[in-house]
């Protein structure tokens, strides 16, 4: 008796707090967006790719994006998921859709205008039409001053020859390829791919020499030796000119709100005009 | 006397598959009264119930729960039976389903879809990929199969090198198409390998349940057999067996039972190792008795492994050939290192 109360009771506050919004965002791009646009009081999980602000990982993660479980994300009991066409198995994102929980596909492209689409539609999806005017107005402006450095500084470096390498871990050469959100990144920067394979692989310090790239960025997840690293890289013409740059992956490549700052600090170190010795004699 | 100690078992492992079929209704990552799942299984039979939120959790019971559950127990059984099979067959307790390559042939037609495939996209993959490795994994049997068969006489020693070669073949394709996937594809290859039984939806098990119940009853014919052939396929042939068919009916059922559970639910490493090993130790080497008790353990293990994929990191999920590993390998070599000191 007392348990049967205890559910009816457990009903009745689950309806009357069923007017305020629970979250989940399934990419850590729109986690992103979902804290710029200050709805995160709303979100009662994330997925293992949203890993920024730090704030985040005092939720509960529903596991990897591509690995959903219907039970699991419906175990937080969101009124709303949003989630890219990245999200996955497709029977579970299926089985989503069927329940009564409110899926939001986010098209996610990879570019500055892909960034700011996606913070549109998180802000339409979330109802906040002011705090999305407010966030577009500051994420232009720096977009803007980013449009502008590429046209001014970023003439230096305009149509090189780049690799963009992924983690390096134990000295491994992770070369980004073409069709990747690697390449969108070089493409937003005005960089040419010096690599020419599909995904991301694995390529031999002499292949990257003779790849002879102009600029060299590496995206790290975690501490790293970056002179160590930088060593490897002795015999280019990045390396002489000092065209190397280290960026957080998670910054750099999820096509966040993140991204005009990254690609602008990006183009100031490439073309800040310090001599490769001074730099290492620092370390 | 010996025999009514057997015959305990069969209720025993009866009754511990039913609660646990209750209990992987009952438990996840989602609380749900006792009473809502009642309901909800009414709800199949067309009462709908009047609890409010019913529709979350009727979707649970009926969309997701029940049919891993299914899942669970149909994968679970066929496993571990066709362990036995295995085990009978070559008459060596380390035999396993994966020793004819159909694990590895079946990995590697799963791997095709998930690299090759993937440009058409991810719903095309996910039917997509069943069917590559269930085709996979029946093309490494019937290569095995046919590098072992000499004039019509399938060699047992030939059957394991061909085995081992053509799993190594399929290992180097494997390696080779991981060499070119992307990072996405990757990702859903290791997953894969894991093993999962959360993914199958209704479609799947329509398909594959009337294939594993029709294997299973078939063998299940054959347990007197086994005990035949266990003891020597000369032994057998002189009592009257026709070895040579046999043979060849047990192949390819094991190879359908492991292509189709591999199929839906990925690659469950252990179960058909372990399974019959640990029944052989709790009711003895016969075959009357051991296939189908096994495959009642196959079901409850597999089962048990798949509820505890649901807690140990909720909200997310752990695959379950992953917690099946986990779990049975050490209990397993504790199990090895008793049965020493008691014959010692």
């Amino acid at each position: 008796m007392i348990k049967i109360f205890a559910l009816f009771t457990a009903l009745l506050v689950g309806s009357v707090s069923s007017a305020s919004e629970r979250l989940v965002s399934i990419d850590g791009s729109l986690t992103e967006v979902v804290y710029a646009l200050g709805a995160q009081k709303s979100l009662v999980a994330r997925d293992d790719t949203s890993v920024h602000p730090k704030a985040v990982f005092r939720l509960p993660s529903v596991g990897y994006m591509r690995a959903l479980s219907t039970e699991g994300v419906l175990s937080v009991k969101p009124t709303k998921v949003l989630l890219t066409d990245a999200a996955g198995p497709p029977n579970v994102i299926n089985q989503l859709q069927l329940s009564n929980v409110e899926i939001v596909t986010i098209k996610s492209e990879s570019s500055l205008t892909g960034v700011r689409s996606k913070i549109e539609q998180v802000g339409k999806a979330l109802n906040k039409q002011e705090d999305t005017e407010k966030f577009l107005n500051d994420f232009d402006a720096k977009a803007k001053i980013f449009l502008d450095k590429r046209k001014t500084i970023g003439k230096a470096v305009e149509g090189k020859r780049a690799l963009l390498f992924l983690g390096m871990q134990s000295n491994q050469l992770n070369a980004a390829g073409v069709r990747t959100k690697a390449q969108s990144v070089l493409n937003e920067l005005g960089l040419v791919n010096a690599a020419t394979h599909q995904a991301y692989m694995p390529i031999s310090t002499e292949a990257m020499i003779s790849l002879n790239p102009d600029v060299i960025i590496i995206a790290t997840h975690g501490p790293i030796d970056k002179a160590q690293i930088t060593k490897q890289f002795s015999f280019t013409p990045a390396f002489k000119n000092n065209r190397i740059v280290f960026k957080d992956s998670a910054e750099l490549l999820s096509f966040g709100p993140r991204l005009p700052e990254s690609l602008t600090s990006i183009l100031e170190q490439l073309t800040a005009s310090t001599s490769h010795s001074s730099t290492l004699a620092h370390q | 006397m010996l025999i009514s100690f057997r015959a305990w078992f069969y209720p025993l492992f009866a009754l511990l598959s039913f609660s646990l079929f209750i209990a992987s209704l009952g438990l996840g990552a989602m609380s749900i009264h006792p009473f809502d799942i009642f309901s909800s299984l009414m709800g199949l039979f067309g009462h709908l119930s009047d609890v409010k939120n019913a529709d979350v959790v009727q979707f649970l019971i009926l969309e997701v729960r029940l049919p891993r559950t299914v899942t669970a127990m149909l994968v679970g059984a066929s496993l571990a039976a066709s362990g036995v099979v295995m085990q009978g067959l070559f008459r060596n307790p380390l035999a396993d389903p994966t020793l004819i390559g159909v694990s590895a042939g079946a990995s590697f037609g799963a791997v095709s879809a998930i690299v090759l495939l993937s440009g058409f996209g991810a719903v095309l993959v996910s039917y997509l990929l069943p069917i590559g490795a269930f085709t996979g994994g029946m093309l490494a049997t019937f290569l095995v199969y046919r590098v072992a068969t000499r004039f019509g006489q399938t060699d047992t020693a030939l059957l394991l090198l061909g085995g081992i070669a053509i799993g190594a073949v399929a290992s180097a394709g494997i390696g080779t198409l991981s060499y070119f996937a992307n990072d996405a594809e990757l990702r859903d290859l290791t997953l894969w390998s894991m093993g999962s039984v959360s993914k199958t939806q209704w479609l799947n098990i329509l398909l594959a349940s009337p294939v594993l119940i029709i294997s299973m009853a078939i063998l299940f014919r054959y347990r007197s057999i086994l005990n035949a052939m266990s003891m020597g396929e000369h032994v057998a042939y002189q009592m009257g067996h026709d070895v040579k068919r046999i043979k060849k009916i047990l192949l390819i059922l094991t190879a359908l039972i492991v292509s189709v559970s591999v199929s839906i639910s990925g690659i469950i490493l252990f179960i058909g190792l372990v399974v019959p090993h640990l029944l052989r130790m709790l009711v003895g080497a016969d075959h009357k008795h051991l296939l189908p008790l096994s495959m009642l353990a196959g079901a409850a293990l597999l089962l048990v492994a798949d509820i505890i994929s649901r807690f140990v990191v909720a909200p997310a999920e752990l695959p379950v050939g992953l917690v099946m590993s986990l779990i049975g390998s050490p209990f397993f070599i504790l199990l090895l290192v008793q049965q020493k000191r008691a014959s010692s």
